[in-house]
């Protein structure tokens, strides 16, 4: 649970606007003043290879203190992020097996529940937006990586604690958006 | 007291010259083989090459298991291990990358049936309906990205031969059941160094854990050897101090007997030393331990000389000891001349440490006798024994007669241990996980292979394959990730023919499939030259930085400017040998090789030495006693004792191995003594110190027969054996032939 002097002051940050480079490390300690977080989404995704978008529906869940993050796309599957431990499991609840990019993905969700993006810093060169709003755009830093991913820009609603708009834009043009309310 | 400072003044410069010989020491057996052995050389510096891989792998099963396996790494890096393959997706995508842009040089003939196959208009349709439903799945992210470069998955066919009985999953590779997870970890340390494998072994010790791998087997021989020493020394030294003090009825005696095997010890080092100094070799470790157990027969002075100073007859063994000491120089100055370096160190070790024992048991050890109690407790026991085996001549060589009859046929059966393995003192239920756990995993047998070497890489590879392909082996992942250059360019053809006109039948399953094919990049796909020269080859450095590199370590590597290519086959290495073409420029690595190369090249050398060694002794037994039958006393029993004991080891189809030497010369060297100082002092007071030189050697080694290590347990039955048989052949021919003589 949120204390009030804590989120008046994410509001105060918030209104006066973000350094770029503060960014990062006010998500951290915005990540620590909200333990818990529950969030509902929509997902598009816009595949160059199918004639129309997919949308699908889920909820996303962070326990800080519990270190574990649900992230559970409706009547299909969940993955679980459990003290940095990745797991997926299908509708039945049965645990499915994660190909290599499970580090990738693993990273990604960790950043979004401890609010620390740094561990992403090995695979991706995260930049602040330069305008100030809560954006941040992480770039593959291989050659490797940037041949599958071309980006992931992050948007964060105003008390930084949690993902407002997360969208995974691949290389050739493909684009899935999470698009995450209370 | 000259003798006394002279004496310290040779024990001085003795020890300093084996204090010298430290920085000589090595552990490597290839300082004992024969220059002219350049078979045997290579197929120990293969396999210890191969050890020189230094992989651990760590299994677990199940959810709890994975989750523990994902807790090693980061908590082993403290003990030099790390996972081989990095949970960094940069390597495994790296490694994708390498794939499409050489898959017509990474699809084999042997894939061709298949990728035609599914290169048909209805298996391209199945595929792109499996893969629209796939990337249609919400949680699915990375399906689409990938498929838009390759959208059939080939990458992943040709990369699955890395992983036949399962998948890399990040720094882990599940297997097939989905249930058995492994995390092979690549060690900074080899596992000879004993502190540290010790110390990451007890960080991976937890039930859920099975750990495999050579560090294991390091670990578990020395805890064996460790417990087998803890369990039987203390018990053994009890009984052999008691032995020794019931005869001599005096602590300082007792530690007397050990002074010339002590001294002799530094002597042989320091004769090592000097050989060494002179011939510019290093001083193998494993052959001075084999030196040690041989000075054991020092002890045998230490007894006699203390029995014959306290009953005031020193004079009377000084030739026997002279003798003895004689017998032994003369048998192993023999092994001077032997092309097999080891038996010459040998017979440097044995002539100067027993010199030296010689000379401290006449020099040394009589000036601290004085004051030893006279009496020989044993006196009576020793009359009575030494009265029955005088009695009945005849009845004595008749079973010794029978004795001969009954077990010399089990020479025939004696053969030398194949192989290695069964020679290793690993606990019974890790050889059976190591078995389980390379079933699962589709390992091999690692103890024959099919190795090329060449100046050149390619030239390797190419040799490899060529032999393989004439012994009729399945393709392995070496020759299936690196092809040689040849190879490269008839797969490029094959590639191409294969997929004549692809583009329009994936076109068409598209639009089959519902799926947009201008979405797709089919560049992957395409044919492409043949000539070398066109394209980049498909090389080793191709794979930096990709997980190949670590999976193909042990079978392509360079040492000394050459390039070895080796891989695992299954088959019997003589078979594999007798079919291989002469000209391959290939050979078999066989485990077994070792260790019946070994003993082969010592005893071939032995078998040409043993009837000059026995002729030089016989002759100087003869020239000595200038008589006959006392000739044959002292002779006979030692041979006899060395019949029996072999014999019955043949019949308890006990395999011979290369500390079997060390105990046929202890048992003849033993047997000798015994016969020579039972001649020269026929009554009972010289049985007593006779006795009690076999008894005290007995107990020594009948606990190294309990002991649970294979190695150590053969050599103590064979020496509790062969100095049991010494003591009754020498018991039933020494007095009869003793008898007849003086009658």
């Amino acid at each position: 649970m949120r204390s009030a002097p804590s989120l008046l002051l994410l509001l105060l940050l918030a209104s006066v606007g973000l350094h770029a480079e503060d960014l990062v490390s006010r998500l951290a300690a915005a990540a620590k003043a909200v333990p818990t977080v529950a969030l509902t989404f929509v997902q598009v995704k816009t595949l160059a290879m199918l004639d129309a978008p997919l949308e699908a529906h889920g909820t996303l869940t962070l326990d800080r203190p519990q270190e574990r993050l649900v992230l559970e796309f409706t009547g299909r599957s969940r993955l679980v992020l459990d003290h940095g431990q990745l797991s997926r499991f299908d509708a039945a609840g049965q645990q499915e097996t994660l190909g290599p990019e499970a580090a990738a993905i693993a990273a990604q969700l960790h950043g979004l529940l401890s609010g620390d993006f740094s561990t992403m810093d090995t695979l991706f060169t995260i930049t602040p937006a330069t305008d100030g709003s809560a954006e941040l755009t992480l770039v593959p830093r291989t050659p490797e990586l940037h041949r599958f991913i071309e980006r992931l820009e992050l948007r964060f609603r105003p008390d930084l604690a949690a993902p407002a708009v997360m969208t995974l834009i691949a290389t050739g043009g493909d684009a899935t958006t999470y698009t995450f309310s209370q | 007291m000259i003798r006394l400072v002279i004496a310290a003044v040779l024990l001085t410069a003795l020890a300093l010259m084996a204090w010298a010989a430290r920085g000589r020491l090595t552990q490597d057996l290839a300082a004992l083989l024969p220059e002219d052995d350049p078979h045997l050389a290579r197929q120990l510096a293969f396999f210890a090459s191969q050890a020189d891989t230094r992989i651990l792998a760590v299994e677990a099963v199940g959810d709890d298991g994975r989750a523990l396996l994902l807790t090693l790494p980061p908590r082993l890096a403290a003990y030099g291990a790390r996972p081989l393959v990095s949970d960094d997706p940069t390597g495994v995508l790296r490694a994708a990358g390498v794939v499409l842009t050489h898959l017509p040089e990474l699809t084999p003939a042997e894939d061709l049936p298949a990728l035609r196959q599914r290169l048909e208009p209805a298996a391209l349709v199945a595929s792109l309906r499996a893969l629209k439903e796939r990337v249609s799945r919400p949680e699915d992210q990375a399906t689409a990205a990938a498929a838009r470069i390759d959208p059939l998955g080939l990458a992943g066919s040709a990369l699955s031969p890395m992983a036949p009985t399962g998948r890399q999953v990040g720094a882990l590779r599940l297997h097939a059941d989905g249930e058995h997870w492994l995390l092979l970890l690549a060690i900074d340390f080899p596992p000879e160094d004993l502190g540290s494998t010790t110390a990451l072994l007890d960080a991976l010790a937890d039930p859920k854990l099975t750990v495999v791998g050579a560090y294991r087997h390091y670990r578990e021989n020395l805890d064996t050897v460790h417990r087998d020493l803890l369990a039987s020394l203390p018990l053994c030294a009890v009984l052999i101090v008691a032995v020794l003090y019931a005869l001599l009825r005096s602590w300082r005696g007792v530690l007397l007997v050990y002074v010339p095997a002590l001294l002799g010890m530094i002597g042989a080092l320091a004769s090592g030393a000097a050989w060494s100094f002179l011939t510019g070799r290093s001083l193998p470790l494993p052959l001075l331990g084999f030196a040690a157990g041989l000075l054991g027969i020092a002890v045998d002075y230490g007894t006699y000389v203390c029995c014959a100073c306290r009953s005031g007859e020193l004079s009377a063994i000084r030739n026997p000891l002279i003798m003895s000491y004689l017998a032994a120089a003369v048998a192993f100055s023999m092994l001077w001349a032997s092309p097999v370096p080891g038996l010459r160190l040998l017979g440097v070790l044995v002539v100067g440490g027993l010199g030296t024992s010689l000379l401290a048991s006449l020099l040394l050890v009589p000036q601290f006798c004085r004051g030893l109690p006279e009496r020989d407790p044993w006196a009576g026991f020793s009359a009575a024994l030494l009265g029955w085996t005088s009695r009945l001549p005849r009845r004595n060589l008749l079973s010794a007669t029978l004795l001969t009859l009954l077990l010399a046929p089990g020479l025939v059966r004696l053969a030398p241990e194949g192989d290695l393995r069964r020679l290793d003192g690993s606990k019974p239920g890790t050889w059976a996980t190591l078995a389980n756990v390379l079933g699962r995993w589709g390992g091999f047998d690692t103890s024959v292979a099919l190795v090329a070497d060449a100046p050149e890489p390619d030239a390797a590879l190419r040799r490899h394959a060529q032999a393989r392909l004439a012994l009729g082996l399945s393709l392995p992942l070496v020759e299936r990730l690196v092809p040689d250059a040849a190879e490269q360019i008839r797969r490029r053809a094959a590639w191409n023919a294969a997929v004549v006109g692809l583009p329009e039948r994936f076109a068409a399953a598209c639009a089959v499939a519902g799926l947009r094919a201008s979405a797709f990049d089919l560049s992957a796909y395409s044919a492409v030259d043949t000539a070398a020269d066109e394209r980049s080859p498909l090389t080793l450095d191709s794979w930096a930085g990709t997980p190949v590199t670590s999976l193909l370590a042990s079978q392509v590597r360079q040492k000394s400017h050459v390039w070895q290519v080796a891989t695992p086959v299954n088959g019997q290495a003589a078979d594999l040998e007798a079919r291989l073409p002469a000209d391959s420029g290939a050979w078999i690595a066989a485990r077994s090789a070792i260790g019946s190369g070994l003993v082969s090249a010592v005893r071939g050398d032995l078998a040409a030495r043993i009837p000059l060694i026995i002729a030089a002794i016989v002759i100087l037994v003869a020239v000595v006693e200038r008589n006959a039958r006392r000739t044959l006393a002292i002779l006979l029993p030692p041979a006899l004792a060395l019949t029996w004991s072999f014999g019955l080891l043949g019949w308890l189809s006990q395999p011979l191995t290369p500390l079997s030497l060390l105990a046929a010369a202890f048992i003849g060297g033993i047997g000798i003594n015994s016969a020579l100082f039972l001649g020269a002092r026929h009554h009972p007071s010289g049985l007593s110190p006779v006795l009690a030189a076999n008894a005290s050697a007995i107990i020594g080694t009948a606990a190294l027969a309990s002991a649970a290590h294979p190695l150590v347990h053969g050599i103590g039955l064979a020496l509790t054996i062969g100095l049991s048989m010494s003591l009754v052949a020498c018991l039933l021919v020494t007095p009869a032939l003793l008898a007849r003589s003086k009658g």
